[in-house]
């Protein structure tokens, strides 16, 4: 047991250390790290927190009823409203209007899904605007389209 | 026993002092026991935190919305690419929900088109936000298709694996999150996505990516650009719920993943893909 004290301050130096170790994890660790995982646990209820910009689906029609009847017959219910108005937070806030909905009367709106491409599905309605537009004898005008099919419901 | 000059000096200020308690051994006693006591008390005050907090299955009551239990759901996400117009409504809405800055994208679609001898141009003018204007040139194109693409949610993840300070992880629910208040924006995840889908934020300087709208379908709501999609190349699924439509499909029909030859096992599964995506 000559070498008796050299080991008792190796265990001590490591009993210091492990010490050292809890005391600066504790500090250095954020709040509910580890919890589930390598993670800051909290930052899950901050993505959850984050309030919706997009509405549900059926926020519009609370007010627009109208026009939500003549959408949920025509070949655009598949459209979401906000695809070609706006996000319903833009227009909404505290279940006030804070500002009016933007209308988008353009053929390019319509252009951006029915404008003749080789790279859409052959079977989705689409045409050469240009030519659509000749053949029907109108002007290219911005609410060209507008003059033939009613946007909520464009099936004639 | 021969004593060292040390030991003669202590013996000196022992009897100099000559108030029994402060001796050099009852300090130290005093100094550590103290110490341990502290350590102690901050260890069990974290195993208790720890231990009291690991039966939590739910994200915290305080702000979850109507109790959500993470454990109850496994998001699946599935895009058909055979239906996909390129309108790029969903590019729009994904910058619109979660405030993404121009030219940076959570998603994105791009177009394919092959001509008969395989070549193959791929363009994703502003990654579709805007969508796509007929092609110029009159080259012979037989194949043509869009292609959505985002975070692929992997299963086993080269981001997560990557990140050095625990700013990205997944969650129980199948979602890959990134912890903006702890990321240090070193950008090895950025760089270790094999689909590219990472970006760092031009002014938080963190790392952003898509959180299938996290904030969305933990309230029930669909992801925006899901919602967003007019002819529904877009969907989302949880296999965790009976019944479920898009977690039918998947098991039913023939899904492919974005490279499975790296093993990530990603939970973005795709109708539709062709040898030319990539």
């Amino acid at each position: 047991m000559e070498h008796a004290k050299h080991i008792i301050r190796a265990v001590l130096l490591l009993v210091l250390i492990a010490v050292a170790f809890v005391v600066v994890r504790h500090f250095a660790l954020p709040e509910t790290f580890g919890m589930h995982g390598h993670y800051r646990f909290r930052s899950v209820a901050e993505h959850v927190a984050r309030a919706p910009f997009h509405g549900a689906p059926g926020a519009c029609a609370e007010c627009h009823d109208e026009e939500a009847e003549t959408w949920s017959g025509g070949a655009h219910r598949s459209v979401s409203c906000e695809v070609c108005h706006a996000p319903f937070g833009t227009h909404v806030e505290a279940d006030e209007q804070a500002a009016p909905m933007r209308v988008q009367p353009s053929y390019l709106l319509c252009g951006r899904c029915h404008q003749r491409l080789a790279a859409r599905p052959k079977e989705f309605p689409q045409v050469a605007l240009s030519d659509h537009v000749a053949e029907n004898g109108e002007e290219m005008t911005e609410r060209v389209c507008l003059e033939c099919h009613d946007a909520h419901n464009p099936s004639e | 026993m021969p004593t060292t000059p040390a030991n003669d000096s202590d013996a000196a200020v022992r009897q100099e002092v000559d108030s029994p308690p402060s001796t050099r051994r009852e300090f130290i006693k005093c100094t550590a026991s103290a110490v341990g006591a502290g350590v102690v008390t901050l260890v069990i005050g974290d195993l208790a935190a720890g231990a009291g907090e690991a039966g939590l299955t739910t994200t915290p009551s305080d702000v979850a919305d109507g109790g959500y239990d993470w454990t109850r759901h496994r998001y699946v996400y599935l895009i058909d690419t055979r239906k996909c117009i390129g309108c790029g409504f969903c590019v729009r809405a994904c910058a619109q929900e979660n405030d993404v800055p121009p030219g940076y994208f959570r998603t994105w679609v791009e177009r394919y088109r092959v001509s008969r001898t395989g070549e193959t141009e791929v363009d994703s003018p502003d990654g579709g936000k805007n969508g796509f204007e007929p092609p110029v040139s009159g080259r012979d194109i037989t194949k043509g298709f869009f292609f959505p693409k985002l975070c692929n949610q992997c299963t086993f993840t080269p981001c997560v694996q990557l990140c050095p300070v625990g700013a990205s992880y997944r969650t129980v629910d199948g979602v890959i999150l990134v912890d903006e208040k702890r990321c240090i924006g070193c950008g090895y995840c950025v760089q270790g996505c094999p689909y590219g889908t990472r970006f760092i934020h031009p002014e938080k300087h963190v790392a952003s990516k898509c959180t299938l709208c996290y904030h969305r379908i933990t309230r029930g709501l669909k992801p925006a650009c899901v919602q967003a999609c007019p002819v529904e190349a877009r969907m989302i699924g949880d296999t965790r719920q009976v019944g479920d439509k898009v977690a039918e499909i998947i098991a039913t029909e023939r899904v492919q993943v974005l490279q499975p030859e790296l093993l990530t096992e990603p939970n973005c599964y795709y109708l539709g893909l062709t040898r030319e995506a990539r």
